[in-house]
């Protein structure tokens, strides 16, 4: 009990020697703690959604596009596949299908444009409000809400998608109804509607005044005055004039959740699609996301052996600072001795410090892993998914 | 006797508790109309909750639900919808396509246009077309929506089989007694030319051979001069004999009828009603004579 009493008394005593310890043995510590922290996490972050996604569907193209587009919301693009796909999907009775549309944003975050049955699959439980019900009303993952400081009662506006595209489609303003609790998913960070509103966002529905004629073409199609106006908020005095135009079937989709109902429907699933010259593509995330994650970390061995290098250096260095200070403390230890210390006891208050101020450097090195653990869910998504 | 009685309050109190956890856990059927509810409480007997949303007095296919109706509606464990575009707020609304119901999916090819609008902006022409949408009125229809909805029943809300099919069997029989009056209405108003006061009776018409044009009253409101214009063109084209109302009309109406030199009945599509559909139709079918 001395020992330790007197091992502190110096540690504090000497206080920047012992700080500058400590900050060294935390700073050797944290570099592959935290390392291993954050690769696992964003490992564990990227492919827990693909693992709960168990089939995409979309056009044919790059898969992995479609994977990250529909899973983190992020990345390239797809070509749009079509609700003629969906509508297959469904009839075909081997599973149950949510569309998703991610094309446009508003105020910075992804407009996902899908059914009830995403919020259900996803497991949303909500901060305030309700799940969208009618076409125009929108709820908020709980990043979305807290960066924007906005909530149910208030709107967003839809970004277009090119500034100078002056045939665009006007933006639509978006009436919050519900935020969702925080999931730590790239769903937090999304907006989601109904497909219907994300289709009025692109432009294949919209509300307008009565008609006023233009014309008749000789067809009998009447021709509309180029100054109707047209609604950018869905209103309850306007929401029936709001209608969609053209064949339902050829409405676009970025990609399709299919959740087969059970291993047996999931194999014809995948075999039905499997045909290159069908235009659909069906992937399964998991091994995707997977195979992408192993070769993105394969530098983690590189990684790993400058690890033990820099380790081993940063070792010798700290052997050597003991080293010097255990020579400079000399008279110290002589003293000791002459004041009827035991031969052991110096090496005993020595070893005591270095386990003090080891044990407080672990400390400090555990509490950054941990705090990269908390910062890096987002991040890492955002580093990785558009490099992609 | 004390213990016996507080044992037999307990016993009352745990089979109150198993009563009432079973009645919550009915599930809800969700129907836009009051024929779909009515074969749905048939099909479903107690084993189900049947609602339909729209409020006393408002035609179900024109109701505009807030969001907080469609939320309620979003509970539904089935929402049983008429298809042929009935119900306007249904594509504006927010619904788990797994939990719909399009009953008359099987009659596609059976449906009859409605009033269609087309006109074109900005290069696109369009139409804001509609089916006819009043398809039970087509009796044969009727039985195939009822089919749909005892298909969901055992397949979705997984009702016993057995007790499905055999009320679905009953109310078909129901159903084909029905498009026999109806067959007999339409032969005996052979050589009666008819006039709907509102566009409601297509699949009637079409279904059972009636000669029958439309016009748009409201027939139980006062006749407007407008509304006698309408019926003066109509019976200038083709002098018709009889017109159909969906409620008992107005004196205004009838009168305004009178005038045009035409005799009316009712027949109400029993849209939004608590009334038996199958009484109801065939007390209005029996009537409908020349």
């Amino acid at each position: 009990m001395t020992s330790l009493y007197l091992a502190l008394a110096y540690l504090r005593h000497h206080w920047i020697k012992s700080l500058i310890m400590v900050l060294a043995t935390a700073l050797i510590l944290s570099v592959p703690l935290v390392t291993q922290g954050l690769l696992d996490r964003s490992q564990n972050l990227m492919t827990a959604r693909a693992e709960t996604t168990p089939l995409l569907l979309g056009r044919q193209g790059s898969a992995l596009d479609l994977a990250i587009k529909a899973l983190y919301f992020r990345g390239q693009s797809p070509q749009a596949s079509s609700m003629a796909t969906v509508d297959e999907v469904w009839d075909s009775g081997y599973a149950d299908v949510i569309p998703l549309h991610i094309r446009y944003f508003a105020s910075g975050a992804p407009v996902v444009g899908t059914s009830l049955d995403y919020l259900d699959f996803r497991g949303f439980a909500f901060q305030s409000g309700r799940a969208f019900s009618l076409i125009g009303e929108a709820v908020l993952g709980a990043k979305v809400a807290e960066r924007l400081g906005v909530g149910v009662g208030q709107s967003l506006v839809t970004q277009p998608e090119n500034l100078f595209d002056l045939t665009a489609t006007y933006p639509l303003q978006l009436d919050i109804v519900g935020v969702l609790a925080p999931t730590g998913t790239p769903d937090d960070t999304a907006i989601f509607t109904d497909i219907k509103t994300s289709w009025i966002v692109q432009g294949i529905g919209h509300g307008h005044d009565d008609v006023i004629a233009a014309g008749v073409r000789p067809d009998g199609v009447v021709i509309a005055n180029a100054a109707q106006r047209q609604f950018a908020r869905i209103t309850d005095q306007n929401r029936a004039s709001f209608h969609f135009h053209g064949d339902p079937e050829t409405y676009p989709v970025t990609a399709i959740i299919a959740l087969p109902y059970d291993h047996k429907s999931q194999t014809i699933l995948r075999g039905f699609y499997q045909n290159p010259d069908n235009p659909t593509q069906i992937i399964q995330p998991r091994p995707l996301i997977g195979q992408l994650m192993d070769n993105l970390f394969r530098f983690k061995a590189i990684l790993d052996a400058v690890v033990v290098v820099v380790a081993i250096a940063a070792l010798f260095a700290l052997g050597l600072a003991v080293y010097l200070s255990l020579q400079l403390r000399q008279p110290e230890i002589r003293t000791n001795y002459q004041l009827g210390a035991g031969r052991w006891f110096s090496v005993k208050l020595v070893a005591l410090e270095l386990l003090v101020l080891l044990a407080m450097g672990a400390g400090l090195a555990w509490l950054a892993g941990l705090a990269s653990e908390q910062l890096v869910g987002e991040l890492v998504v955002s580093l990785v998914a558009p490099s992609l | 006797m004390v213990l016996a009685l507080r044992h037999g309050f307990l016993l009352l109190l745990v089979l109150a508790a198993g009563v009432s956890s079973h009645a919550a856990a009915k599930p809800l059927v969700v129907a836009v109309n009051s024929p779909l509810a009515y074969f749905a409480k048939r099909l479903g007997g107690d084993a189900i909750q049947v609602t339909m949303p729209a409020p006393e007095g408002e035609d179900p296919a024109y109701w505009e639900p807030s969001g907080e109706d469609i939320a309620d509606i979003q509970k539904a464990d089935l929402v049983l919808l008429n298809g042929a575009g009935y119900a306007k707020w249904v594509p504006q609304a927010s619904l788990r396509r797994s939990r719909l119901v399009d009953t008359s999916a099987k009659a596609k090819d059976r449906y009859l246009p409605g009033d269609a609008e087309v006109h074109t902006h900005g290069g696109n022409a369009h139409e804001h077309g509609v089916f006819a949408s009043n398809t039970w009125l087509d009796f044969k229809i009727a039985s195939l929506q009822a089919e749909a909805i005892a298909t969901a029943f055992k397949r979705k809300l997984k009702l016993d089989a057995s007790q499905v099919d055999a009320a679905l069997g009953t109310l078909q029989g129901d159903l084909a007694a029905l498009n026999g009056l109806a067959k007999q209405a339409g032969e005996a108003l052979q050589g009666t030319a008819l006039v709907g006061s509102h566009p409601v009776y297509h699949y009637l018409a079409a279904a059972y051979g009636m000669d029958m044009r439309f016009i748009h009253w409201e027939a139980a409101e006062t006749i407007t001069e407008e509304n006698e214009a309408s019926l003066a063109a109509l019976q200038a084209e083709r002098p018709a004999d009889m017109m159909l109302f969906e409620f008992p009309p107005s004196a205004s109406a009838v009168q305004a009828a009178e005038r045009a030199g035409l005799r009316y009945r009712v027949l109400d599509p029993m849209v939004n009603t608590d009334a038996d559909f199958i009484q109801g139709m065939r007390d209005a079918l029996t009537q409908l004579k020349p």
